[in-house]
């Protein structure tokens, strides 16, 4: 067995370090929706993807289910399959949102920023919105391959 | 069942531990004389704990979408279809309704563009115009908007509109509180009493969630949203555009 404690411990730390930046970013995003569950019927109607009877379960369930995954990647419970969850719904969000794109949809209000270049702050916004998903994504296939941490309520 | 130091647990990448504890988990195999433990992913309980959330979420929010839209009084100005404020004689063939927020920039630029043609249009006689307060960007449009309807109690509602229009600020800032709204109707002379106590009391916010509820079932996603004769535009139109449509829909 390899023994190399300066590297697995610096390892150790970074999952860590990504774990809790997950769970953070989970229950925000969660807890926002769940409080404003009209804002996410209808931002998830804004993307034209959903039949019309999904459109309120998935706005209402959603938002639980990621805080769900955020109290176990805060609490380190079940770590690989919590990282395994996140990456599955962050290559759906990034999908939801490129296709919106491709399909020319002005996403949240039809508002578009103060100035009136609506072209350029669309496209800004998208690629913001999926490079931002992307660096998620990064921390949950880290926390994939190397689901152990410190501070967590559970060995592994 | 497990002795300690005998007890070898093995994850899915052969890093191996022990004790009593990693003990507990896992299936067991027997390799070279030891106990071998393989860990689990725990798939089971973990998702299932996701997906009960998410259908106590469903569960919990469609119970409390029925209370939320909470105590709704109708304005008795209101006598649009669908309860929008309505301008223009009955006579008019075509009726031109707008789904808008007082917070979205967007709206305000239509506002902007496109009213002066609105304005024309009513003056002629070509249309009915229907503007329907939708809170669409947060608390603060609920609250202007339902400042909106007192003004209309006050009969300047189209007064109040164009003053917000006119007069945005960022989003859910704070700059719509009450003080702030009833000085606004003051500007756009209104007096008396009645309009603070009415925006105050956000007396119509339960009307606006039903109305913004409404506009939502009825696949209205953006702000502003223009109808002609029941028909939705793909986006809000220009000037010309708008006569276009008003004429198509008028033949």
């Amino acid at each position: 067995v390899r023994t190399r404690p300066d590297a697995r411990s610096a390892a150790v730390w970074l999952s860590t370090a990504c774990r809790l930046g997950l769970a953070g970013v989970w229950l925000w995003a969660g807890l926002a929706k769940v409080l404003a569950p009209n804002e996410a019927v209808r931002a998830a109607a804004a993307y034209r993807l959903l039949p019309d009877v999904l459109v309120k379960p998935v706005a209402w369930g959603l938002p639980f289910a990621e805080v769900a995954l955020g109290v176990l990647l805060l609490l380190g419970i079940r770590t690989r399959v919590a990282a395994i969850v996140s990456l599955v719904l962050l290559a759906l969000f990034v999908t939801a949102v490129a296709s919106a794109w491709a399909r020319g949809l002005q996403i949240d209000c039809g508002c578009f920023g103060g100035g009136g270049t609506s072209a350029t702050s669309g496209w800004r916004t998208y690629l913001l919105e999926i490079g931002r998903d992307l660096g998620f994504a990064a921390m949950a296939v880290w926390l994939t391959v190397r689901p152990r941490s410190r501070l967590t309520m559970e060995g592994a | 069942m497990s002795k300690k130091g005998t007890i070898e647990v093995v994850d899915r990448r052969g890093r191996r531990s022990t004790g009593a504890r990693a003990a507990k988990r896992g299936r067991t195999r027997t390799r070279h004389g030891t106990t071998v433990r393989r860990t689990r992913w725990g798939w089971g309980w973990a998702v299932a704990f996701m997906l009960v959330a998410a259908v106590g979420g469903v569960l919990y929010q469609s119970s409390r979408s029925a209370h939320r839209t909470g105590t709704v009084v109708e304005p008795a100005h209101a006598v649009g279809p669908g309860g929008a404020e309505l301008m223009g004689s009955s006579a008019a063939p075509v009726l031109v309704e707008e789904y808008g927020d007082f917070q979205c920039p967007a709206c305000a630029n239509w506002d902007r563009v496109a009213f002066p043609t609105v304005w024309r249009l009513l003056e002629e006689g070509k249309i009915r115009f229907a503007y329907y307060p939708f809170a669409f960007l947060g608390p603060e449009s609920e609250k202007a908007a339902s400042a909106a309807e007192c003004a209309g109690d006050q009969g300047k509602f189209w007064e109040y509109r164009e003053y917000l229009y006119t007069n945005q600020y960022p989003e859910n800032s704070g700059a719509l509180s009450s003080e702030h709204l009833i000085e606004m109707g003051q500007t756009v002379g209104i007096s008396g009493a009645t309009f603070g106590s009415c925006v105050r009391a956000d007396t119509y916010a339960g009307w606006i969630r039903q109305l913004s509820d409404q506009a939502t079932s009825r696949g209205v996603m953006s702000t502003p949203s223009i109808f002609v004769n029941g028909e939705a535009l793909a986006a809000p139109p220009s000037p010309d555009e708008l006569v276009a449509a008003v004429e198509a829909a008028s033949r």
